[in-house]
């Protein structure tokens, strides 16, 4: 599952880098994906809705089983 | 040199030569304005950001019996909307909180739901909670009503937005020593960080900055659906410093948008949250512009080095409403994710998301270049400097008790 997930984290990333951003895979537990929001978007007030509705829509959409994605 | 009718005539034949705000930059570069402004039609703009002044309209339809929620309470999910209108008609502001929202009492308040939330459910095609009481009349006697309602039973679901697209803003920055909690974001102490609000470059009334094209019955992108510019937006303020390129250096121009609520789409309309601050709406919006002349084109080709906008202190200048500010960057220095206030290093991260704003140019672009979106002609044009818009503040007289 954990390849499946930077996998299609890579796929984030070009839409994070376009705004100064990025993403670091920390691990995934029980459906739950823990990443690191770097860059602009570290400090961007709009993570949390890069994260929620970004980040995490599209990793369920593509990773069966994901069930939600925390930001550490 | 071009007519809109002449654009469009070319959009119906699939020949219209169609490219964004960002592209032109390069094609100037590369042919310079006469030519560019001869071989293309069209240049579109986009941005997508927190906009507060953003809201929607509803006729939910009659019951039976009938109730006049008009003059009435009425919530959706909890949220209260404006019932001062006839019987069934109610207004959704993008900012409104249950009542039972803790707000900032425990600060920072979290305000994890809104207006802007709701519009987001009702457009993906969810059910809301429809809770309205009433005094009843003798035409409309029932005074309760809770319901599931759903957008495709609504008579009318309009978005109407007083205020959208603002022509450049603010920096945010934080002076003081604790953190503070603002409509720009989160500010940490001591200059920690800046926040920015605009897509620049891709901007549209950045790409139009007199105002010579955008005007009242401008077709745009608006919410993934199609929506018009009805009227200039509130605090339209022509009259600020601009640059020799006539490009606004302060907060500027304002657009009052309007589109059928049931075409858009969720992706491009999301309920916000703003840590201790509160609910909002984020909108993408698009706008078009037909390069009837070269100083049109000129316009569209302006670059993120070219626009500045003012560095404001958030905990003391902007509250206190002091005209003060800490200097001027561009918009190149913003998105290189770094900039120098006061001789500090400061990182930066925007608002305004740059990647949709591009996104949005380039769907604008495929509608065009397909003969699906045809380009109107404004009735009226914006209000512009020769208007003399003066910017009120609220002056306040004391009301004398008797």
């Amino acid at each position: 599952m954990r390849e499946k997930v930077e996998a299609a984290l890579a796929e984030v990333r070009p839409a994070l880098q376009a705004d100064g951003g990025g993403v670091d895979l920390i691990d995934v537990k029980d459906g739950v994906v823990r990443v690191r929001l770097t860059g602009a978007c570290g400090g961007c007030p709009m993570s949390t809705m890069t994260l929620k509705a970004g980040i995490e829509r599209i990793l369920k959409e593509k990773v069966p089983g994901v069930k939600r994605v925390e930001a550490v | 040199m071009k007519t809109i009718s002449e654009i469009n005539e070319r959009i119906r034949k699939g020949q219209a030569v169609v490219v964004t705000a960002e592209e032109i930059i390069g094609i100037v570069r590369e042919k310079g304005v006469e030519r560019a402004a001869r071989e293309i039609d069209v240049v579109t703009t986009g941005t997508f950001g927190p906009m507060c002044s953003s809201g929607a309209y509803f006729n939910l339809g009659h019951s039976a019996p009938r109730i006049k929620i008009g003059g009435g309470k009425a919530t959706l999910n909890d949220v209260p909307v404006y019932t001062g209108l006839a019987a069934v008609d109610i207004f959704l502001g993008a900012t409104a909180i249950p009542d039972d929202d803790p707000r900032n009492k425990t600060y920072p308040g979290h305000f994890n739901y809104g207006g802007g939330h709701v519009i987001e459910e009702l457009v993906a095609g969810k059910d809301v909670r429809l809770i309205a009481t009433a005094y009843g009349t003798d035409c409309y006697p029932r005074k309760k009503i809770e319901t599931w309602i759903n957008l495709s039973e609504m008579n009318e679901a309009t978005l109407f937005d007083m205020r959208n697209g603002y022509q450049n803003y603010n920096v945010a920055v934080n002076l003081s020593d604790k953190t503070i909690y603002t409509y720009m974001g989160v500010l940490k102490p001591n200059l920690g960080n800046a926040n920015y609000c605009s897509a620049g470059q891709l901007s549209p009334l950045l790409n139009d900055p007199l105002y010579r094209t955008i005007g009242i019955g401008t077709r745009i992108f608006l919410g993934g659906g199609i929506g018009y510019v009805v009227w200039h937006g509130t605090q339209h303020n022509p009259n600020v410093l601009r640059g020799e390129n006539g490009v606004p250096k302060r907060g500027a121009g304002t657009l009052a948008v309007i589109g059928d609520l049931k075409q858009m789409k969720p992706e491009w309309l999301r309920g916000t949250s703003m840590l201790g601050y509160g609910a909002t709406l984020t909108v993408g919006l698009g706008i078009p512009i037909p390069i009837l002349s070269e100083e049109i084109l000129r316009f569209t080709a302006v670059r993120d080095e070219e626009i500045f906008a003012p560095i404001v202190d958030y905990s003391e200048a902007y509250p206190q409403r002091k005209p003060d500010i800490l200097g001027e960057v561009s918009y190149a220095e913003l998105r290189s994710g770094m900039i120098k206030v006061m001789g500090k290093e400061v990182p930066t991260a925007s608002l305004s998301s740059y990647y949709k704003a591009r996104e949005i140019a380039g769907i604008l672009k495929t509608w065009i270049q397909k003969g699906e979106f045809l380009l109107t002609e404004p009735v009226a044009l914006l209000p512009g400097v020769e208007a003399g818009i003066k910017f009120k503040p609220l002056n306040e007289r004391p009301i004398e008790k008797e």
